[in-house]
């Protein structure tokens, strides 16, 4: 027993030191995934840890001090980090991470970013990301986005093991696509059919029609296609355009605006009228007004993991995902 | 220096009434690439009122206290520069005044962990001296800044060197050379003679829940002829349990100085603030400072509460306490209303 911990530890540190990049990104879903295309390339650590809201973090010494030695820094973008990243970076006095060098990534890039403001912005609309809603990792097609994005970086800047990064982000691609769809759709109709018909909201009749049986996250929100929901703030809508569930409203009367009673009654009403079964939340939030409205609507309150991390279960990207899926298609 | 109002509104009113760019076309691609140039800007409007038991002239019930003119952006890969202008009307002054409170040009890439700045700085004795005041949990500085330091704080143009070592732990070490305008404890104006800071921190995290950080720094520099030295220690703790939308803020800092030919004297001050609501603040003080001349001993007793209504806003009532060993006391209820336009700003630990 204690050889093999002996032999762990060494075996921890040797992939510490022989690990090519060190890698820090901002949230746990960030550096789940990185650590999934990096494997013993890389090392990898996040700055949020722990069940936090990543809106509002400081900027501590502490993480500056990870960033001085980085060779890359991956942010979730879309304004989320505004109130920090600067700050750390210029903390870290480490130029390779600046924003616009390669040692700074966004994993946004290519993704296709919901409710990017039209026209003029204002804060009297609340906190609002003026570049679209921040919280795209929660459509797992944005997941396999982020995971060539970061392969794509790590080769470029680590040429040495750009197949090695490359091979395992297919990998991680294929581990959302069957979580996603099942095996057996995956293997007979292909995933970027399959993706582009979950994208057209047909995905169901279609695979039907191909006469093959939809299975992972797909098959298990099926049945709550079209049903509405109410958030607690906007992180969801991202989730629910994936899985063809309506946010009808959120808890937040604006973007960064705790609930207030007159919302409160406002939102009892909406939930009446479009007979809304759930109110989904993530697990920062005071459970206060949820149970409030949930209770005068006769709905369920669901308190979801939001990242990676924030229950015991959500380890990694595809557990996070099981995760809320399972919680949402239970109370659905 | 006296300001005029006029002339900042018209500044104002200029950029609200300029020609919105057209949408689409040439027209609108160039803006947006006109405006990446341009630097960030921010305003944070600071109103306070005041009712005290001893309303000395000139001394004032309510003002603008102060609107700080926030300026940052990229100079060119090389460095970057920031500048905080401030319109301030003090409630015990009887004039505006438009005040530099800091203007620096900051080199991060010379080498590894360095940080040049180099223009008017906030001298790195403490913590506190470095915040701006509309970053502070009260509605102003403790005493041991404004009645050792200066009234706000020791602001001086210079030179500041940090380093922050490798590794796992944070450790940052800065020094500066500054030429201190004339206050309690440094006079820089008939002398060549530069005020040496040295300031040392490290970061500690304790738990996912609960950090640190603790500092020590070291001033000394001319007064008057001779020579006075400072000495200090610095602490704050941050506690935030997560999925909890509480936490709790301790800070406390303590310096040594002598003031030249004086002995020496001490000052301290030990603050609690805790989150009790996503919206709802309280906070304490605890203040004590030996004036550097040795004219008077001041203690304080504050306590308020503060209701941030976004990040952008708040609204504070305090009550403060200060007893004077010269006779001059002073109860005193304050409110304040602060509010900021312009880019988000940083979220300081």
């Amino acid at each position: 027993m204690k050889r093999t911990a002996i032999f762990l530890s060494f075996a921890a540190l040797a992939s510490c030191a022989l690990a090519n990049l060190d890698v820090i990104t901002t949230t746990t879903d960030l550096a789940a995934i990185a650590k999934s295309d990096g494997g013993a390339n890389v090392k990898v650590d996040s700055i949020v840890k722990g069940v936090r809201d990543p809106h509002f973090i400081d900027a501590k010494p502490g993480d500056m001090s990870k960033l001085r030695g980085a060779d890359l820094f991956i942010a979730v973008g879309l304004d989320l980090e505004v109130g920090y990243e600067k700050s750390l970076i210029q903390g870290s006095r480490n130029t390779k991470i600046a924003i616009g060098r390669a040692g700074h990534l966004y994993a946004s890039t290519g993704v296709s970013v919901l409710e990017k403001a039209a026209g003029t912005v204002s804060r009297a609309d609340g906190d609002v990301h003026p570049n679209g809603n921040p919280h795209y990792w929660l459509d797992p097609y944005n997941a396999r986005t982020i995971a060539q994005n970061m392969a794509a970086r790590m080769g470029q800047l680590d040429p040495a093991n750009k197949s090695a990064y490359q091979a395992r982000a297919d990998a991680f691609e294929k581990s959302v696509d069957v979580a996603m769809f099942g095996a057996a759709a995956v293997g007979a109709i292909g995933a970027d059919k399959l993706w582009a018909w979950s994208s057209a909201g047909n995905l169901a009749s279609q695979v039907r029609a191909a006469g093959q049986p939809l299975g992972g996250w797909s098959a298990k929100m099926e049945p709550g296609r079209g049903k509405a929901i109410v958030t607690y703030h906007k992180s969801w809508n991202y989730f629910a355009k994936r899985f063809g569930l309506r946010v009808v409203a959120q808890l937040e009367p604006k973007p960064g605006i705790p609930p207030t009673p007159g919302h409160i009654a406002n939102v009892v009403r909406t939930m009446g009228a479009e007979k809304v079964g759930i109110v989904l939340q993530e697990p920062f939030y005071s459970t206060r007004s949820g149970q409030t409205v949930a209770t005068r609507s006769n709905a369920k309150l669901v308190v979801a993991p939001l990242s990676v991390g924030h229950t015991s279960a959500a380890k990694d990207y595809v557990s996070l995902m099981d995760t809320v899926v399972g919680l949402v298609s239970k109370a659905l | 220096m006296v300001f005029s109002t006029t002339a900042l509104c018209a500044v104002l009113a200029s950029a609200h009434t300029a020609p919105a760019p057209p949408v689409g076309g040439l027209g609108h691609r160039l803006a947006q690439t006109q405006n990446a140039f341009n630097p960030d800007m921010s305003l944070v409007f600071n109103f306070g009122a005041r009712l005290s038991d001893s309303m000395v002239p000139p001394v004032r019930r309510a003002a603008m206290r102060e609107i700080e003119w926030g300026i940052a952006a990229d100079v060119d890969p090389y460095m970057r520069a920031e500048a905080y202008i401030a319109f301030a009307s003090p409630l015990d002054e009887d004039e505006g005044e438009v005040e530099v409170e800091e203007a620096f040009g900051s080199y991060t890439g010379l080498a590894q962990g360095t940080d040049v700045r180099i223009g008017k700085l906030a001298g790195a004795l403490g913590r506190i001296n470095r915040n701006h005041v509309d970053q502070l949990d009260f509605f102003d500085y403790p005493l041991l800044v404004t009645s050792v330091l200066g009234e706000e704080g020791l602001r001086a143009p210079g030179v500041s060197w940090a380093y922050l070592f490798p590794g796992e732990r944070f450790h940052e070490v800065t020094i500066e050379a500054l030429v201190p305008e004339d206050g309690p404890l440094f006079s820089g104006s008939d002398t060549a003679k530069p005020l040496w800071i040295g300031h040392y921190r490290t970061f500690f995290d304790f738990t996912q829940d609960l950090s640190g950080q603790l500092g020590f720094s070291y001033g000394t520099g001319p007064m008057d002829g001779g020579t006075s030295n400072v000495y200090g220690a610095d602490f704050v703790a941050k506690l935030r349990p997560g999925g909890t939308g509480r936490s709790v803020i301790f800070e406390a800092e303590a310096m040594w100085y002598e003031a030249a030919g004086a002995s020496q004297r001490t000052g301290h001050f030990a603050s609690l603030a805790y989150e009790m609501t996503k919206r709802l603040w309280a906070a304490a003080r605890y203040d004590y400072v030996q004036l550097p001349d040795g004219s008077d001993t001041l203690r304080a007793v504050s306590g308020g509460l503060t209701l941030k209504m976004t990040e952008f806003q708040l609204v504070r009532l305090e009550w403060q306490s200060i007893d004077s060993n010269a006779g001059a006391d002073r109860n005193q209820l304050l409110f304040q209303v602060q509010f900021l336009i312009g880019p988000h700003r940083a979220h300081k630990y």
